[in-house]
């Protein structure tokens, strides 16, 4: 079963490498294949949230106290469905709508502190000198690149004198830094690459 | 009210939701707005039954219809209905589940995802041969951060490895701080507009 286990594998992976001398029917068979087992393992994930957070607080407690407000998800999701209706149809909007309103709040509550407040509050107690010391003005180096990035993103003023050349700050280390996330995305991209490579050669076919 | 009422709700939900945040409102706070994000894990859990339920619509009507390549639909549906069957009668540690996810959806995530090295290296060429300023300093931090990451780069100097970890402590994360921050103003601002019903694109711009 092993054997044929790396077999599989070996052709599932040699299928999706055939896509790049062109669009073949065997790429296109590992597509399906992928996308529905992708899809099956969402819906397994997707019937385990239900039964854990709504299902079972409310019908299967054990020792628990029963949860009665676990009947509004429940309901709200079954709503959803009401979208394959014809006329009905708008009432799919309602739990939609509730998604989306505790989603939003919960976007801002989420950026409010991690993404807004700690990142500002990050740079402004940095030292300015003699930490990240490279070359020693590395905090300089670091505060003029978050301010000359958000110089860069100001629209509400013509960009002309000082803010101009914040902007010019701002442009010049993002092209650094997007280079190096570059970089980083070509690196991880290649070692997945020589992972592939290297199961095709080592384990498929015993050459390495 | 077929406008109305969703737009209410998401009102009402995201308010709640959101000044919960600030001030605990006494029994509210407990016993309703304590319990939403449980519930919208519920309601997109339903969401995303719904996909696949749109997927197997789809894929059915191909097979009914013996559309071109009606065996790909086949395949997908026998392969989702394995994979989501299997583990909800007999768990994810059995060995029919682990066999097919360690055979087949291990190396076909992971082929799908190395194909993008051939896809980045064609877009970085198309990308650096823009001669501008700009292009060659992006080419040049990319090229230490590659060289700095792998021992050939060790070999040929040996501050590549410094000077990679440097790039990125100070500019990369610079950059990508000051994006951040403007990201999430902006996210706040798309956020309110949406609780307030100013924007109501996610009900199909209606």
């Amino acid at each position: 079963m092993e054997t044929l286990g790396i077999w599989i594998g070996a052709l599932c992976t040699l299928a999706i490498f055939s896509y790049l001398l062109r669009e073949n029917p065997f790429f296109r068979t590992a597509e399906h294949l992928f996308i529905g087992m992708a899809a099956g393992i969402g819906i397994f994930y997707g019937y385990q949230s239900i039964v854990t957070n709504a299902w079972n607080p409310l019908f299967n407690p054990g020792d628990e106290p029963r949860q009665w407000f676990m009947i509004v998800p429940l309901v709200l999701g079954v709503l959803l469905y009401t979208r394959f209706l014809k006329k009905g149809k708008w009432i799919s909007r309602i739990p939609l709508g509730f998604m989306v309103g505790v989603g939003s709040a919960l976007a801002i509550r989420g950026v409010i502190g991690a993404s807004f407040m700690n990142q500002i509050t990050a740079t402004m107690s940095l030292p300015l000198w003699g930490v990240m010391s490279k070359f020693g003005i590395d905090s300089l180096l670091f505060i003029l690149g978050v301010l000359g990035t958000l110089i860069y993103f100001y629209f509400s003023r013509e960009q002309k004198g000082p803010l101009k050349v914040g902007a010019s700050i701002g442009k010049w280390v993002m092209m650094i830094a997007f280079g190096a996330s570059f970089g980083n995305t070509v690196m991880a991209r290649m070692s997945l690459l020589v992972g592939r490579i290297y199961y095709l050669l080592g384990e498929w076919l015993a050459i390495l | 009210m077929r406008r109305e009422l969703p737009i209410a709700i998401t009102f009402v939900s995201g308010i709640l939701f959101l000044l919960d945040y600030f001030v605990k409102i006494p029994y509210l706070s407990e016993y309703v707005v304590g319990h939403f994000l449980d519930w919208a894990i519920v309601v997109a859990a339903f969401a995303l039954l719904l996909g696949a339920a749109n997927l197997l619509r789809i894929h059915v009507q191909r097979i009914v219809k013996g559309k071109k390549e009606w065996w790909n639909s086949l395949i997908l549906l026998v392969a989702m209905f394995v994979m989501a069957i299997v583990p909800i009668i007999w768990t994810q540690q059995n060995a029919v589940y682990e066999y097919l996810f360690k055979h087949f959806f291990e190396h076909l995530n992971g082929t799908m995802f190395s194909l993008l090295a051939f896809y980045i290296a064609s877009a970085a060429y198309r990308a650096f041969r823009i001669r501008t300023k700009e292009a060659t300093v992006l080419l040049i931090a990319a090229v230490v951060v590659m060289l700095g990451a792998t021992p050939i780069g060790a070999a040929i100097w040996k501050g590549f490895p410094q000077y990679s970890d440097w790039l990125q402590t100070v500019f990369t994360t610079a950059g990508m701080r000051g994006i951040m921050i403007g990201a999430s103003l902006g996210a706040m601002v798309t956020a309110l507009r949406i609780i307030f019903g100013i924007d109501r694109s996610y009900f199909g711009g209606q």
